[in-house]
C-alpha cells in the first residue's frame, strides 16, 4: 500500500512508536528475532496509514490485533508460495517430448489432494452439532462477530464463544494443524 | 488424521481458548495478557500457531463448499427441490449450484445453446455433466453448448471461474468479446467487462487468441495471468496475480500492489454503478483483501484500509483522499 503523505504524520504513529519494543517480542517469541524486525516494519505501515480520525477504543488491543493478523497474513502468504511453486514445477515437468502437452497427471493430482482435503473440512464440520456448526461458519465465512451471532440466535455471547472453543477443538483433532 | 498436538491437549486447548478470545476482542489488557501467555514458551507458541494455520486452513472452504449437499439443485433431472435456506446462508453469496447435462446423438454439427445467468447480488454454480465447473461472479452471462465433439461456453460479460475436466476428443472453448481461449484439462478464470479482458490460470495451460489484427495467439502456463485494459490494443503478461484473480470465487477481492483505479472498477462492476478515481490518487497502488457482502460494505472497508474516503459524485461515486 502506498503512503501518500506521511509529512502529517498519523497521531497513532508515535503512540505505536512507544509500543513497538512490546510488539517486537511478541513477533520474536513467534518468528524469531530475525524475522520480526521485518514484521514490526509491517505493522508500522499499517499503523501510519490508518486515516487520522479512526476511532480506535485501545491502543494496545489494536496493536495486538494487527500483530495478530499479520501472523496469519503471513501463513497465508507461505501456503500461497508453497502452492505456486508446486503448479509451476508441475507445468515444467509435463511439456512431452512430442511437443504435446500433456501436463493431466500431476495437476489432477493435485486437484485430487486439494479436492479431498476440502472433503476432509466439509465431514469434520458435518459431524457438528447443528448450533455449534452454524455459530462457526457464521463467523468464520459471514464474518460477523461473537456478539451478532449471539443476537441472531438469541443466545448469550459466552455460548457462541464455547461453540466457537467446541467447533474448533473437534476441527484440530479431525484435520490437525 | 489425528496429529497430536505439541505440547499435548492441554496447551491446544489453552490455545484455542486464546484464538477464541481475540476475534472480538477490544480490550488492550487481554491482548496484553496474550502476548505475556506465549513469550518465553515455545510449546504455547507452537500450539497458537497450529491452531492459527487451521485457522488459515478452512479458508479454502468457500461458502459453497460448507454447505450441505441438499442446497445443490439438479437441472437435469427437470423436477424441483426446496432450497432449505440456512440461516448462515445469506443471500448475497449465495451460489445455487445447477447441474447441466445434454445428450445430443446426431446433432453435433448445432448442438442447443443455453444463457445462463447470475443474480447482481449473487455467484452461481454451474456443474456440467462431464464433470466440468463453471462459477459465474456476479451479473455475469453464459452460453454454453456442449456436443459430442466439442464445448464451446462463450462469456457474454462478466466473470467466470473455470474448473474444466480434459478430454482430448472433445476440446473445450471460451469465447469472450473478439478474444477465444482454447483449454486443456486445466481451472482459470475469464473476466470480459467493460472493455477489459484477462485470463488468470491457476493449473494447466491454456492459449490465448490475440487481439484480432494484433499478433498471435499466447499460451498461458498456470500461475501467469494475462491482462488487456480497457481500451489497450496489447496484452501484458505478469506472472502471479492468479489467486487474486480467483478470490472472488470464495467470496473476497484480493489486490496484491495494484492500481487503485482496477479497485474502483471493480466497486462499480459490483453494484452496477460508476466509481472513478480523483486525479490525486490516480497513482495510488493498493495491497488489500476485502470481503464481498453487500456494496456498502466494500466502500466502508476500503475506507478502512486506505487514507481516502469514498462520496456521491453525480449519479457515480468518487474516491477522494481522506479527509
Amino acid at each position: 500500500m502506498t503512503i501518500t503523505t506521511m509529512d502529517e504524520a498519523s497521531p497513532w504513529l508515535a503512540a505505536f512508536l512507544a509500543r513497538q519494543v512490546d510488539l517486537k517480542r511478541y513477533f520474536a517469541a513467534r518468528v524469531g528475532e530475525v524475522e520480526a524486525e521485518d514484521l514490526v516494519q509491517e505493522a508500522c505501515l499499517r499503523i501510519a496509514t490508518l486515516p487520522a480520525d479512526t476511532n480506535i477504543n485501545s491502543l494496545d488491543a489494536y496493536i495486538g490485533r494487527i500483530g495478530h493478523n499479520i501472523m496469519l497474513d503471513r501463513i497465508r502468504q507461505d501456503r500461497a508460495r508453497a502452492r505456486r511453486d508446486t503448479e509451476w514445477y508441475n507445468v515444467q515437468g509435463t511439456f512431452a517430448p512430442s511437443g504435446e502437452k500433456v501436463h493431466e497427471a500431476a495437476p489432477a493430482d493435485d486437484a485430487l489432494i486439494a479436492r479431498e482435503r476440502i472433503r476432509q473440512m466439509q465431514e469434520a464440520l458435518g459431524q457438528l452439532p447443528e448450533p455449534v456448526r452454524q455459530a462457526f461458519l457464521l463467523h468464520k465465512f459471514d464474518g460477523l462477530s461473537h456478539a451478532e451471532i449471539a443476537e441472531r440466535l438469541g443466545v448469550s455471547r459466552s455460548s457462541i464463544e464455547k461453540h466457537m472453543m467446541r467447533a474448533l477443538k473437534h476441527l484440530m483433532k479431525r484435520l490437525g494443524g | 488424521m489425528v496429529t497430536r498436538p505439541p505440547g499435548g491437549d492441554e496447551h491446544r486447548d489453552a490455545a484455542i481458548a486464546w484464538f477464541v478470545r481475540l476475534q472480538d476482542c477490544d480490550d488492550g489488557r487481554v491482548w496484553r495478557d496474550h502476548f505475556k501467555w506465549l513469550e518465553g514458551n515455545p510449546a504455547r507458541v507452537a500450539a497458537f500457531d497450529a491452531v492459527s494455520r487451521l485457522w488459515v486452513r478452512l479458508d479454502d472452504l468457500s461458502p459453497r463448499d460448507a454447505m450441505p449437499e441438499s442446497n445443490v439443485v439438479y437441472l437435469s433431472e427437470r423436477r424441483p427441490r426446496p432450497l432449505r435456506r440456512h440461516l448462515w446462508w445469506i443471500p448475497a453469496v449465495a451460489a445455487a449450484a445447477a447441474v447441466i447435462g445434454w445428450t445430443q446423438v446426431g446433432q453435433n454439427r448445432s448442438p442447443a445453446s443455453e444463457t445462463i445467468e447470475s443474480a447482481a447480488d449473487a455467484p452461481r454454480v454451474i456443474d456440467l455433466a462431464d464433470g466440468s465447473r463453471l462459477t459465474l461472479n456476479r451479473d455475469s452471462k453464459v452460453k454454453i453448448s456442449l456436443s459430442s465433439d466439442e464445448r464451446r461456453v462463450e462469456l457474454v460479460s462478466g466473470e467466470v471461474a473455470f474448473d474444466i475436466k480434459h478430454n482430448a476428443a472433445r476440446p473445450f472453448t471460451v469465447f469472450a468479446g473478439k478474444r477465444s481461449v482454447q483449454v486443456l484439462g486445466t481451472e482459470f478464470n475469464v473476466l470480459n467487462y467493460g472493455g477489459a479482458f484477462a485470463v488468470s490460470v491457476r493449473r494447466g495451460l491454456v492459449a490465448v487468441s490475440p487481439v484480432p489484427g494484433n499478433g498471435e495467439s499466447r499460451e498461458l502456463p498456470a500461475g501467469t495471468t494475462l491482462i488487456q485494459r480497457p481500451g489497450g490494443q496489447a496484452d501484458s503478461i505478469i506472472p502471479g496475480a492468479v489467486d487474486e484473480a480467483f478470490a472472488w470465487t470464495t467470496g473476497r477481492l484480493v489486490y496484491i500492489d495494484r492500481p487503485l483505479g482496477e479497485v474502483a472498477q471493480d466497486l462499480g462492476r459490483y453494484d452496477r454503478t460508476t466509481v472513478v478515481v480523483a486525479p490525486e490518487l490516480a497513482r495510488m497502488r493498493v495491497t488489500a483483501v476485502l470481503t464481498i457482502k453487500d456494496n456498502r460494505s466494500l466502500d466502508r472497508q476500503l475506507e478502512l484500509l486506505l487514507p481516502v474516503q469514498i462520496e456521491p459524485f453525480g449519479s457515480a461515486r468518487r474516491i477522494v483522499p481522506a479527509r
